[in-house]
């Protein structure tokens, strides 16, 4: 009677659904604005409307999982909770003076952002934990009366619990975790070991803030929609997407919002790795590039990066998250000449709003969408399959006026000029991600999705010497998608400083993965056999301030695992930085095991259409510009939706869809695989 | 047809300088390069422009000034050879700013003639002298500052000068971060290379050149039509002081006239004070660094960095000032003097461009504290800068504890610190009423209690505003003083000299090292009622000074 599984991503402006039969592999996609003031309201409107469109009951849902960044908004725009910290004595100003660096060098006059707790609700305590985990002052119960006292006079909706050197010792942090449980009952506490217990005070302090300042939203969200999924008639409760790239429960995910707020791009990068690995290609880079940014992933052998350190509108979080790097430039970024006459792309945007000219909501800055209109790549009459009326006219004056002009050059060399920066910075962003990491773009296939993605990925690829470039089926839901294929996961890290050839280092390193995978089995499986854990550790040279994360053989840790960590370690040192001291002593640093429970699933199927080689026609010809063609030449315009399998296509040509556009230069061929990709390939 | 072609190869030049760097800090050994990405990386030509130059350190914005020039004059350019390489340090010689800089150039080859030199310059912790981390701002010349390394080649065709390079680290306290910062170096400089040989081969020779001259053009018309239009003509003077010379009480002058004509800056320090006999000198550079700094703060922040804007200052600084002194007056120490000329610019930028004015700050104040851990007998060297208040800005406050002006450098967490070193943070905080009092208030310092567990510890100190505070603008107030204390509140407390090197402290002694605030904007009585109850409820202003600097009973 399971039939159905949904994936819904809920972002800042649209909600996308993707569902597939298990029965007959067909697949629906829906599309409805989302609902910002009360967020569980658009993905339930979208489960009806959606079932409604395929005919089928609640009672037939098999698997619901939700991405959402109302977790991320609540946090961009401050909307989370009143929240005190308890933290050591002499050390509650450590969230302001941070790293005490200002977020500009250069201008004096940019600020840092506000803390998320004001300096009168961080509250001391007396208590010091020293370096090696000794007690130096023991945690003053009375102290800890009168701080929580403070806060709960002051009416805090969450508290973080943060002391110094805890990572070594957590009973203190546990101890006053204790405490609140029994006098407040229904408050939301975050303590920093259960958040991340790993050493550098200042990170694992504004990651349990931000974890807190988060609890009480998202407990309220997930709990709601938990329920109304139930009110459906669904029997399974509906999992919540994470930023590693895999899922929660709403329960869980309530305990540790932190986890999902990378969850949107890695939800893309899920998805990118899904289509692109069933079409048999399993090194990637994926090329997400939206309105406003760009989000840029490596994936070697289907697996993207995992990395531990993310910054969000100046706040330093530590969790882990798939390694998105994200590149401040879009199809909405503004062009300019500057004072000294060179055209600039960016950084400026036009957002959303009011957009690039031709959206007619009064933009007047020409973007690089305008420039794309311009040179007849985009339709000049409308965008999002017609839901977007768009005026050419208005992308050629603006570009007329503010590029051509000033230049002495026409508007379609403006435009073109425009096109062709905005794609070396891209380039440039893509390369800068794969050289960080010791590698070749030119190895790679280069998946492009989000709006803007296809319109430019060809001409980035050529730059980078990339043969192939892939469109996935639905570029636009391509998060909603990556929903459904993910694994329920969680991480699990401590910090413990091991020196290699200390005398008790293999004996304490066993210790720590046997707890940490105890820890994950009673959170995850409740012992169930087929939890799997994968163990890697954070790895250093002694005296570097910098660590690695290597694979480390599951257990038991012996001398045989250290000499395998070792290696590792030199292996990607030297791929990343080109040399290795092997006679240098290593220092095991943070231990961490990454746990995945499968959950079932039935494979996306392949289109059931028989293969056939077809003549397909063009729904237009229009107009489009190419330096390689030497200017405008004629192009052919299809329907995505009308392309089968095996049909090909040679550039110049425009593939149109609703919620992107694809653009194939002269030097490339298009076809459509057996899974329904466009596979672009340099001729 | 070739669209926005000098765009390209611009912005090509500058991603080859970020991917220098972003290699350089996660491939080098010491905490200085890693952590505090005390370093720069640069593009220059054949002729030794920079072609593009990327730092998160403004004090290296000069940094190539005089490199390729150096080794020109000992290396002629037809005797060099694919895979060679260079190393030098010498203020005097190079221009880098301090022998602690290190830096390593590699020619660049396009059929078979140099094109252009990537370079890396890199802090070392250590590189010999008079006291451990080299620097000292009591030295009393170069020759007590660590070796002198004048261009000298550490790879010939590929092949490693091990004579040469062992000479190098010999004189290292810290040899094996020496030596894994500069093969980090090489490796930063070996991707530059291969990212300019790129352009050339695909753009071409003669295209290249004239397009590099395009793009220095187009930098030097950018800030030119920046300083028309941010900056009144005219002559305008500042002028601030440093505490004390390092050797004798005698207070340091740093004085300058701004002339802003014609789309250029000129900056006459003659009547700064007379080279120092201390280590607290700055070389010529490093005043062109900070003037440079200042200017794109003012004016233009997102200027690309290269020889077009450098065209478009001159500083007028006769020899044997201590804004441009003469070997062997030594200069380690040359940052905290550069903060106090970088105060003193800005000021008179301030009176040039009212709109973008900012009140003098409190610079980080330095800490080199050395010891040997009682257990296991290792000597540790641990090299800190706490920060002040930034000084308050004519449309907002200063912000509270960072770093300013010439550095943006991060502290280093204490539980890394504790973990590594003999010693214990005791306390970390904000210092109540040290930002000026003003419409705009100015930024506070902290105050932090370092306990030293270690043996035959010492601590070098630096500092400024210890005696003279950040002045206020626009009729806003000085911000608060920064002080050293050795166990404070104890019967033996003992406030510590402004400047001093080895100063001993004994096992489970105190250092208490207080930091400069920033001096505040317009007059007290016109703060936003809203601001100042903020800042009394988050106890950032005591009751005492909004009565008596803000002239309003607190309610």
């Amino acid at each position: 009677m399971s039939r159905y599984r949904i994936g819904i991503d809920v972002g800042g402006t649209f909600t996308d659904l993707y569902l597939h039969d298990m029965e007959t592999g067909e697949v629906a996609r829906h599309k409805l604005l989302s609902t910002p003031e009360r967020p569980h309201l658009a993905p339930l409107q979208g489960i009806r409307e959606i079932m409604k469109q395929v005919g089928g009951k609640g009672s037939q849902v098999a698997f619901v999982g939700l991405g959402t960044t109302v977790m991320t908004n609540a946090l961009l725009e401050r909307k989370g909770a009143t929240t005190g910290l308890i933290t050591t004595a002499g050390f509650r100003d450590l969230l302001e003076i941070a790293r005490q660096k200002r977020p500009h060098t250069f201008d004096p006059f940019v600020s840092k952002p506000d803390p998320l707790v004001p300096r009168q609700l961080r509250v001391e305590v007396a208590e010091r934990i020293a370096a090696d985990g000794s007690v130096l002052i023991p945690l003053d119960s009375q102290s800890l009366e009168q701080a929580i006292d403070h806060l709960l006079n002051a009416g805090v909706e969450a508290i973080a619990v943060c002391f110094l050197n805890s990572y070594a010792n957590p009973t203190h942090e546990q101890q006053t975790a204790d405490v609140l449980r029994r006098r407040w009952r229904s408050g939301h506490v975050a303590v920093s070991t259960d958040v991340l217990p790993e050493f550098r005070e200042y990170e694992r302090l504004s990651s349990t803030i931000v974890n807190a300042y988060l609890m009480p939203v998202t407990r309220g969200y997930l709990r709601q929609f938990k329920a109304e999924v139930a009110a459906l008639d669904i029997p399974q409760p509906p999992f919540v997407m994470n930023s590693g790239g895999g899922i929660m429960t709403p329960e869980q995910a309530s305990e540790r919002p932190i986890d999902t707020l990378f969850s949107g791009p890695s939800g893309g990068v899920s998805g990118a790795v899904y289509v692109s690995a069933g079409a048999g290609h399993r090194d990637i880079i994926t090329f997400d590039m939206g309105g406003t940014s760009t989000d840029v992933c490596l994936v070697q052998d289907a697996k993207a990066q995992v990395s531990h350190a993310r910054v969000i509108n100046g706040v330093p979080l530590r969790a882990t998250a798939l390694d998105v790097h994200t590149v401040g430039a879009g199809g909405s970024s503004i062009a300019t000449i500057d004072a000294g006459g060179m055209l600039r792309v960016g950084p400026h945007s036009a957002g959303a709003y009011p957009g690039p000219a031709c959206y007619m909501q009064g933009g007047k800055r020409p973007t690089v969408t305008d420039a794309n209109v311009v040179l007849g790549r985009l339709n000049p009459k409308y965008l999002l399959g017609g839901e977007l009326e768009i005026d050419a006219e208005r992308s050629f004056a603006a570009i007329e006026e503010h590029i051509a002009k000033p230049r002495n050059i026409s508007v379609v060399e403006a435009a073109a000029s425009i096109i062709a920066l905005a794609d070396t910075n891209m380039a440039h962003a893509v390369r800068f991600v794969s050289v960080e990491r010791g590698l070749d773009p030119g190895d790679f296939v280069l998946v492009a999705f989000g709006g803007a993605g296809p319109v430019h990925a060809a001409s980035v690829a050529r730059q980078l010497g990339i043969a192939r470039v892939l469109i996935p089926p639905a570029p636009g839901v391509l998060c909603a998608m990556g929903v459904l294929v993910k694994d329920l996961q969680m991480d699990f890290s401590r910090t413990r400083v091991c020196r290699e050839r200390s005398d008790d280092c293999n004996k304490l390193v066993d210790s720590v993965y046997r707890e940490l995978e105890q820890r994950a089995r009673s959170a995850l499986a409740n012992g169930k056999p087929e939890l799997s854990l994968t163990r890697t550790a954070d790895v250093r040279y002694v005296g570097q301030n910098h660590e690695l994360t290597v694979d480390v053989p599951s257990e038991p840790f012996d001398d045989g695992s250290l000499t395998a960590v070792k290696d590792n370690f030199h292996a990607a040192h030297r791929e990343l930085f080109g040399y290795a001291s092997e006679e240098k002593l290593l220092e095991l640093v943070t231990f961490r095991v990454n746990a995945r429970l499968a959950v079932e699933r039935a494979e996306l199927a392949p289109p059931s259409d028989a293969l056939q080689e077809r003549g397909i026609s063009p729904i237009v010809v229009r107009k489009a510009y190419f330096d390689e063609a030497g200017g405008f030449a004629a192009c052919s315009v299809f329907e995505r939706g009308a392309l089968r399998p095996s049909d090909t296509i040679k550039g110049p040509a425009i593939v149109e869809q609703m919620d992107a556009t694809t653009v194939v230069p002269p030097d490339f061929d298009a076809r459509v695989d057996e899974l329904g990709n466009l596979i672009l390939q340099k001729g | 047809m070739a669209h926005a072609q000098v765009e390209i190869i611009a912005a090509a030049f500058e991603a080859a300088t970020q991917e220098m760097a972003a290699s350089l800090v996660r491939t080098a050994f010491s905490p200085n390069i890693k952590e505090r990405a005390d370093c720069s990386t640069a593009i220059c030509d054949a002729s030794g422009r920079a072609l593009s130059l990327m730092t998160h350190a403004p004090a290296h914005l000069g940094s190539t000034l005089r490199l390729v020039d150096a080794i020109l004059k000992r290396f002629p350019l037809e005797t060099l050879g694919p895979g060679d390489a260079f190393l030098a340090n010498d203020p005097y010689i190079v221009g880098v700013t301090h022998l602690n800089d290190c830096t390593v150039a590699m020619p660049v080859f396009h059929d078979g003639r140099v094109v252009a030199f990537a370079a890396a310059v890199a802090h070392h912790s250590d590189v010999g002298g008079r006291v451990a981390g080299s620097e000292s701002g009591d030295n009393t010349s170069i020759y007590q500052e660590g070796i002198r390394v004048p261009p000298v080649q550490i790879y010939v065709g590929g092949v490693q000068r091990a004579d040469v390079i062992e000479l190098f680290l010999l004189n290292s306290r810290m040899p094996h971060y020496g030596e894994g910062d500069l093969m980090a170096q090489m490796a930063s400089c070996v991707r530059g290379s291969a990212r300019v040989q790129e352009l050339f081969t695909k753009y071409g020779y003669d295209t290249m050149l004239t397009r590099i001259d395009e793009i220095l053009d187009s930098t030097e018309r950018r800030i030119r039509s920046r300083i028309r239009s941010e900056l009144k003509e005219g002559t305008y003077s500042a002028v601030d002081w440093l505490d004390e010379d390092g050797v004798t009480d005698t207070k340091v002058k740093l004085a300058v006239t701004l002339t802003v004509k014609d789309g250029h800056l000129t900056v006459d320090l003659s009547e700064s004070s007379r080279q120092l006999a201390s280590g607290k000198n700055v070389p010529l550079t490093h005043s062109y660094a900070t003037a440079y700094f200042c200017l794109k703060s003012i004016v233009d922040p997102f200027i690309p960095t290269n020889e077009g804007l450098y065209r478009t200052v001159s500083i007028v600084a006769p020899e044997g000032l201590v804004v441009n002194p003469v070997a062997p007056a030594a200069v380690s120490s040359r940052n905290m003097t550069s903060m106090i000329l970088a105060e003193a610019l800005t000021n008179a930028l301030g009176q040039a461009a009212p709109s973008r004015a900012v009140a003098a700050g409190g610079p980080g104040q330095g800490c080199i504290s050395v010891g040997t851990a009682p257990v296991t007998g290792r000597y540790f060297i641990n090299y800190e800068n706490l920060a002040g208040g930034q000084g308050a800005r004519c449309t907002a406050d200063g912000m509270d504890v960072v770093m300013i002006n010439m550095t943006n450098t991060s502290n280093l967490p204490i539980e890394a610190m504790e973990l590594e070193f003999p010693l214990r943070i005791e306390r970390y905080e904000l210092v109540c009423d040290s930002g000026g009092a003003g419409k705009f208030r100015g930024g506070l310092g902290v105050l932090r209690d370092m306990r030293l567990l270690a043996d035959n510890a010492s601590a070098s100190l630096r500092s400024a505003r210890q005696r003279f505070p950040a002045p206020g603008l626009a009729g806003g107030k000085p911000g608060g003083l920064g002080s050293f204390i050795r166990n404070p509140g104890a019967p033996n407390e003992t406030r510590l000299g402004l400047t001093t090197s080895g100063t001993p402290l004994g096992n489970g002694d105190v250092l208490r090292i207080v930091t400069p605030g920033g001096g505040g904007h317009g007059d007290p009585s016109e703060r936003d009622p809203e601001a100042l109850k903020r800042d009394l409820v988050e106890g950032k202003v005591s009751e005492r000074a909004v009565r008596e600097l803000y002239g309003v009973t607190p309610t």
